[in-house]
């Protein structure tokens, strides 16, 4: 279901990273590379939580309430200083 | 169903951790782990953003003039197109000369007159001069005259006492001595009106001065005509063709300097602190995504008009609540190093640079 949104995400990941600007070009528009980050943390998040929930570990992830959104975080940042710093 | 789980249906909800000890700290591991790591990338990506001050909102600018004829009159030659390189001295159009050569001959002409007047002048002046130094050496004469007409009747006066002189003699030699004198002073009232009758030959001189004057501009405004490219340039916003009338000073097109671009960018004064000139910073250009240029911060605005200062006859005052304040911003001119490909460069270009402050 969620398939070709991460289709496209991934298309936007591998396609518009060239450089490491701190603002991204998308259909004519500039985009701040920070949010860019986030919607990328986010899906690698995702990712993960995913995969967590095949090998039956998702349930065990304490403490819950923070777990995933620190990954976010630590995703978004890690893209913010891999791709988009100089 | 099994016997445990009729017991307690939900499962997990006695003591999941007991049950499973190995997951739920391996679950408790990676959890945390997770808070720690995004804490960690916090620390270093505030510690890089603030070492390395961002903005994405500037514009790439260079030195540009508008180009504008000195003379007026139809373009006779336009050599340049629209969008081209000039290199200095380049012809960037001529204006028809054939008027402006006119006015050079005339003034030729004017100043040969004036020059011929003021030798004709001169001449006039030698011979006045002449007059009055015949004046003088008639002066001279009457003086002569009168001093032996004034010697000779000393000499005969006392004589009349002793009767050896006749009354006769010593009144011819008054009278002699008289008429002399007045020849003296008509003499010198001669002198007096041939020396101011000298003409000055200062009115000449300016008049010559004054046509010379003239020719010069004449040329200068010939020169003119020829309008040649004062730097190295790009044409743009060219808005004349060949045969069209240029006006004294109305702007036919601009030219952008080649050697002065620089980056303007609209730092937030939290940031400005950080920075000083002289700082070393990376550019992109959004005309070359993707590619890096280095730049230097080559100066930092003094001032920007903040809203409240707006010129209006009543105050300004923004309609907005201030319990949020945006930070003012301050342009940050960071001039291009030279490597950067010509072909990239346009005016107008959103660029957006990091300053690295190394603090």
């Amino acid at each position: 279901m969620k398939r070709p949104f991460f289709a496209l995400v991934a298309v936007a990941a591998s396609g518009s990273f060239s450089g490491c600007s701190c603002i991204q070009e998308i259909g004519g528009a500039y985009f701040p590379a920070w949010l860019l980050s986030i919607l990328i943390g986010w899906v690698l998040a995702m990712i993960v939580r995913i995969v967590f929930v095949r090998i039956g570990l998702d349930g065990w992830i304490r403490p819950r309430s923070i777990g995933y959104p620190a990954l976010n975080v630590f995703f978004t940042l890690l893209i913010y200083l891999i791709f988009f710093t100089n | 169903m099994t016997t445990e789980e009729q017991i307690n249906p939900t499962g997990l909800a006695e003591d999941p951790a007991a049950q499973h000890p190995r997951k739920a700290q391996l679950g408790a591991v990676i959890g945390w782990g997770f808070v720690i790591l995004a804490i960690v990338a916090s620390v270093i990506t505030y510690a890089w953003n603030s070492r390395n001050p961002r903005c994405n909102n500037g514009v790439l600018v260079a030195d540009m003039i508008g180009i504008a004829p000195r003379v007026s009159g139809p373009i006779k030659e336009l050599p340049i197109k629209d969008n081209q390189f000039v290199h200095k001295g380049d012809l960037l159009f001529e204006i028809d000369p054939a008027p402006y050569e006119i006015a050079v001959q005339a003034a030729t002409a004017n100043l040969a007159m004036a020059e011929g007047a003021l030798k004709n002048a001169g001449l006039q002046i030698a011979a006045q001069e002449d007059q009055a130094k015949a004046a003088q050496a008639s002066l001279d004469q009457a003086q002569a005259k009168l001093a032996t007409a004034k010697d000779n009747y000393d000499r005969i006066a006392p004589l009349l006492a002793k009767h050896y002189a006749s009354a006769q003699d010593v009144s011819d030699a008054k009278n002699t001595m008289q008429s002399a004198q007045a020849g003296f002073a008509a003499s010198q009232a001669q002198l007096l009106s041939a020396q101011s009758s000298v003409l000055s030959i200062a009115e000449a001189q300016a008049k010559r001065d004054a046509a010379a004057a003239n020719l010069a501009q004449a040329e200068l405004n010939l020169k003119y005509c020829t309008v040649k490219a004062p730097f190295d340039a790009l044409i743009s916003q060219m808005s004349i063709s060949r045969g069209a009338f240029a006006s004294e000073g109305q702007q036919v097109f601009t030219l952008i300097d080649i050697h002065s671009w620089w980056v303007c960018e609209p730092y937030r004064e939290g940031q400005i602190q950080k920075m000083k000139v002289g700082d070393p910073a990376t550019v992109e250009l959004k005309t070359a995504a993707g590619k890096l240029f280095k730049g230097t911060v080559e100066s930092i605005g003094w001032g920007a008009t903040p809203q409240a200062l707006q010129k209006s006859i009543l105050p300004v005052i923004p309609q907005a609540l201030d319990w949020v304040q945006l930070e003012q911003r301050f342009p940050v001119r960071i001039k291009l190093a030279d490597d950067v490909p010509p072909e990239i460069l346009r005016v107008g270009t959103t660029a957006a640079a990091t300053v690295h402050t190394g603090r």
